[in-house]
This record gives C-alpha cells, structure tokens and sequence, in this order.
C-alpha cells in the first residue's frame, strides 16, 4: 500500500515547475530526435547524460522517461509521412501507415499511431507499477551465485538477439567487459590495467563510453555516407497537408481494431521489454506479426491497416515499461536508455535492487509518473499541436544538426568531469564505436557489457568466496541453476532451433 | 585473397582486438592479489576467461572472413570521418589553450566546411557558426552555471 502511495507522490512531484518543464523539454527533445531519422532517442539521452551531472536525480530521470516515451512514438511520425521511420522501431509503422498517407489519409494514420503509443505506453508503464513490489520480492530471493548467473542470462540474451552476428556481438560484450575492468578491482584496493598511468587508476567512467558509443560514433557513420543533397525532402515535406481535426481516430475505427488489439500489444511489449536486449523493434515486429497472424482482415496488412499500426505501436511504447523492470531490480539494462537510466542512478549514489522501491520510492516514483503523464497526455498533446510543426522540423539542414549534436557531445563530455582526459575518451571510443559498427559489431552489446562486466565479475567471485568451493556451486544452487537452465533454453530457441546461416558472424 | 581486403576494417579490426587483447593478457599476469585465495576468487580470474574467450571468438570471425568469397563495399567515403576526426582532435587539443569561445568557433567552422553547410554564402555561415557557439554557451555556462575555458577572461 505505501507503495502505491509513493507512486502518487511521483504525480505531485511532477507539478514543481523545474520537474514540468524537464518533462516537458525532455518530451519534444525526445520527440525531434525519434521523428528525426538518423537520430534516435538514445541520442538524445547520451548527449544530455553530462546535464544530469549538474542537476538532481529526480529531474534527471524524469527527463530520461519522458524521452524515452517521446523517441518511442515519434518515429511513426516520419514513417508514416515520408516512408522514413524516425527510429528503427517504427519499420512496421511505416509499412501500413505510409500507404494509409498515400490515401490521403496520413493524419488518420498519425492519430492511430499516437493512440497506440498512448494505450501501449500507459499500460506499460502501468504494468511496470503494479509489477515492481513482486520484482522486489523475487529480486530477494536471489543469492549471490543466482546474480551471477542471471547476469550471464542477461548477457547471452544480449549477444544471441544480434542475430547473424553472434561472434561478433559476443566480441562486443567481452570488449565491454575488458574495458570495464580498468580501474581499481571489484573486490580488493588494488589498481588493474592502469598501465602505470594516475588517469587510469580512476577506472572509465560511463559517460564517454556512452558518448563516444552514441554521439561521436553516429557523427562519423553520417561523414561517412554524406551527401549534401541527401535526407528529407524538404519540397515533399511542404507538399503535405495535414489538418489537425484529422489527427483524431474516428471511434468505429477504433472499435474495428478492437481493445484485445491494444491490449495484446501492450502485454507483449512489456514482455519483449523485460528482456535484455530485445527493444522497441522488436516488441513492434513480434505484435505486428502476432496480430496479422490473429487477425479477421489478415489481407488488409501491407495495404493500410490501422490494425497493425495499432498493434507495432502499443508493444514499442509498452516496451518502455517492461525495460525498467530488470534495470531496477537487477541492475540489468535492457537497451542503451535504460542503461544510460542506470548510470544516472549510480553517478547519484542509488543502487538498483528492492531497497530501491522500499526506501527511495520518493526518488524513482516521479519517473514512472513521468512515463504515464507522457504517453496519456503529451503524446496526443504534442500530436494535436505540433503535430504539422515536427514535420517541417526533420527539414533542418543536417550539416548545422550533426555540427551541434558534435558540440554538445564533446563540450557536454567535458563539463560532466571538467577533464579534457574525457574529452579525448569519447573521441576514442567513437572512432572505435564507428569502426564496429560499419563491421556490423554491436555498440550496444559493448555499452551493456561494460555495464554489466563488473557485476559479473563481483557475483563470481563472491559467490566462489562465500561458498568457499569452485565453479560448480552455480549449478548446485537452486536459482543459479534456474537461471543456467533459462539461459540454455533461451539460447536453444533462439539459436539451435534457427538455420545455420542465421549465426554466421 | 585480395591484399587490400587484409588491410581492410573488416581484418583491421580483428586483429586490432588481437593485438589488444595479448597486451590486455600480459598486464593480467602482473596482477597480484592481496590475499591469499584460489584463482577464481582474484582479481586474475575474469580476465584470463575474457581473454580466452576472446581469442576463441576473434579467430572464429577471422576464419569465417578468410573463408568468405567477398565482402560488401562500403559506403561512402573514409576522407569525412577522417577530417571530422582530425577536427575534433584538434578542437580538444585547443579547447583549454584558446579557451571556449574561439575553439568551438573554428571547430563549427571546420565542421560547417566538411559538411558542406552555407559554403556559398559566408555571411550566412559566419552568423550560423557564432549562433551555434553562443547557443551552447548560454545552456552550459549561463543555465548551468559551468566555468568553461576561457582565452584572456573572455569566452
């Protein structure tokens, strides 16, 4: 009950005007970046990471939530108007709602889309709520060895979702792993891998990996591809015409696509989000596919169904609900934003796990708060009123975009620690970031691994101390052994069962 | 195989992490613990396993490359990411020494010129560059109240 309770001190701290106005910024920041395409929500996040530096904990993750929520709905935005998603999570939005715009009825197609997103993101982050009190219970019951491997769960998740690239994902983690190991160890006072440096002693902070991983990276992979006259047709965009009373679904639409639509979405994208690794596409793809699949017009999709737009758009927001579940619980980061989530709570001393619920509700409240209040009322909100506006906006000239998102990157890795040491960091890991993913080496396997290295090096270690026996105490104990099994079955589905080209590198 | 396919990203970096590793290896084995436990229980342990299972991995990718006919070209052009780069090494460098102001200007400046922005009209671009520079300086140092590097006292 106190609980709950809590979660209702979340809304009334989103009434202090400094926490309104970062949800609101934080809101149409993430919602140019996710209607933007080439940027993503998680840009957004890693580029005002060193802002969080500077201002507390509660505006800090209230802003992080509403992002989030924002990047989530605004790539349908773009997919729907000029066939481009705004945001890898959007593809099958852009499948059903672009030929919906070639009808002429593109606003129809945004209305359902923000709809979707609205439902999908509120019951999510209602689910996210109602769910958090059994995660702490269970989190409880985990011991040492059983964290341990539930972190390699977590991981081999994160490698084995890379599909078609497995080696090259599992290179990634072990390279965040290696990178995290830096610094003084885990257990003991002693330096490690400092290469008798003082700078290295300190370890490497997430900030510039994240920077470097998402900003500088993404600047160098647009150098690479450049063309002056490339991106958004700006004489395209000024040929539509969207009129605002369009935006509203009409209620048979609505009951045509039926509430076991919004609802089913809603459930799998939650559970798509609780795994790591999975993300928005997809709790877009699974839900699309699951309610073609489920459908009475199945020959509709690929033509404009509303259906299916409902269905991607309801899991991608949803999906923002379930990554929080483990990443607070656990400690474990799903996608980059909750991972950069994480690091927002370490730099300001809270640690994930039930006592985080139990006695600093008051801190985390206020995000999930800010999560229901973006997704019930400023999506429909921005859509109604800036909807017209946010598509003149992706016409911004992308050489004086990448030029900023340059200065706020470096200048933002520089004012978080006042250390030019970071500055040259974030250039590092960007060119190394950039490098791997034009090898098709995922960015976010390596950010997850750098996360996650230290705990599971911490839980390994520990779990062989306080046992005092060998590596085999995780299979003799029971939720270790729970959670190897898990990991085996996950790998079995997802990998044995697949073609064998699926895993080639 | 093609020489210039060896000397490529796609064998670069591979061997890159190779490389790395064995160093990162050899570091391992200056690694003394502090108490006396088993060599799952020190600081050794996990990154002797990453090491391994590095090595595993990187020569399974570098077998596969070497088996496979061909690779996909790339993209675009290396000569932009190479002069954003060398721009912002340069930007970095210069950061501290000339001080916020006139660093970030030229650096937008620079970035301006590789991404082709406004070359044409340079009263256009001149405004857009000092616009830039003051923007981020109005959110960092006056909204934020951060103390950015200065050349003479002056931003």
């Amino acid at each position: 009950m106190e609980t709950f309770l809590g979660y209702f001190g979340g809304f009334r701290e989103l009434l202090d005007p400094l926490n309104l106005a970062v949800m609101i910024g934080g809101f149409l920041i993430g919602t140019f970046f996710g209607a933007m395409p080439g940027l993503t929500s998680v840009l957004a996040i890693a580029l005002l990471l060193p802002i969080t530096y500077q201002i507390d904990v509660v505006p800090s993750l209230i802003m992080c939530a509403s992002i989030f929520m924002a990047g989530m709905y605004s790539g349908s935005i773009t997919a729907t108007t000029i066939n481009i998603p705004g945001a890898p999570s959007s593809m099958m939005t852009a499948i059903e709602g672009h030929r919906l715009m070639k009808q002429g009825k593109g606003a129809n197609a945004l209305g359902h889309a923000a709809l979707g997103s609205m439902v999908g993101g509120t019951l999510g982050a209602l689910m996210l709520m109602a769910f958090m009190p059994v995660a702490a219970r269970l989190s409880l019951l985990i011991q040492t060895p059983g964290k341990f491997s539930l972190v390699l769960f977590a991981l081999v998740v994160i490698v084995i979702v890379e599909r078609g690239a497995i080696a090259k994902s599992a290179i990634a983690v072990l390279l965040g792993i290696m990178i995290a190991t830096i610094g003084i160890d885990v257990l003991q006072p002693i330096p490690r891998f400092n290469f008798g440096t003082e700078v290295l002693i300190e370890g490497i902070d997430l900030m510039p990996l994240v920077i470097g991983a998402f900003a500088v990276s993404e600047i160098l992979v647009q150098a690479q591809s450049w063309n002056v006259t490339s991106g958004v047709d700006a004489d395209e965009i000024r040929k539509i015409k969207i009129r605002r009373q369009e935006f509203i679904p009409l209620w048979s639409e609505v009951r045509e696509i039926g509430v076991w639509t919004y609802l089913k979405g809603s459930v799998l994208g939650y559970l798509i989000g609780v795994l790591p690794g999975a993300g928005g596409s997809m709790a877009a793809f699974v839900s699309y596919v699951e309610a073609r699949r489920s459908s009475k017009r199945p020959q509709d999709y690929g033509k404009g169904s509303r259906e299916g737009i409902a269905a991607a758009e309801s899991a991608n927001n949803a999906m923002c609900g379930g990554a929080f579940v483990p990443m607070l619980m656990f400690g474990i980061p799903g996608d980059p934003t909750t991972a950069i989530v994480l690091g927002v709570l370490v730099i300001n001393g809270l640690q994930p796990g039930a006592r985080l619920l139990e006695n600093q509700a008051d801190l985390i409240s206020p995000m999930f708060a800010s999560l229901i209040v973006s997704a019930l009322i400023l999506i429909p909100l921005t859509l109604y009123l800036l909807g017209p506006l946010f598509l003149r906006m992706v016409t911004v000239s992308r050489g004086l975009l990448y030029t900023g998102i340059a200065v706020v990157a470096l200048v933002g890795s520089y004012v978080a620690t006042l250390s030019i040491f970071q500055m040259f960091l974030s250039l590092l890991f960007g060119i190394l970031a950039f490098v791997m993913r034009r090898q098709n080496y995922s960015t976010v396997a390596l950010l997850l691994g750098f996360i996650l290295g230290p705990d599971l090096e911490q839980y390994f270690r520990r779990a062989i101390t306080l046992t005092d026996g060998g590596p085999l105490v995780f299979l003799t104990s029971l939720d270790s052994l729970f959670f190897l099994l898990l990991t085996a079955a996950f790998v079995y589905v997802i990998v044995i069962r697949k073609p064998k080209d699926s895993i080639a590198a | 195989m093609d020489r210039r396919r060896l000397l490529s990203a796609e064998f670069g970096l591979p061997i890159s992490l190779l490389i790395l590793t064995t160093i990162y290896l050899a570091e391992t084995f200056r690694l003394r613990s502090q108490m006396s436990e088993s060599f799952w229980e020190g600081p050794r342990a996990m990154p002797v396993l990453a090491c391994v299972l590095m090595y595993a991995l990187l020569v399974l990718v570098l077998v596969r490359q070497f088996r496979a006919a061909s690779t996909a070209p790339a993209e675009g052009s290396a000569v932009r990411p190479i002069l954003v780069t060398v721009a912002t090494a340069i930007y970095i460098f210069a950061f501290e020494p000339l001080g916020y102001g006139l660093s970030t200007i030229l650096f937008v400046s620079a970035l301006f010129v590789i991404f082709g922005f406004k070359l044409e009209k340079p009263i256009s671009f001149a405004i857009h560059a000092v616009a830039v520079t003051a923007v981020f300086y109005v959110l960092y140092a006056v909204l934020f109240g951060i103390r950015l590097p200065e050349l003479y006292g002056i931003i």
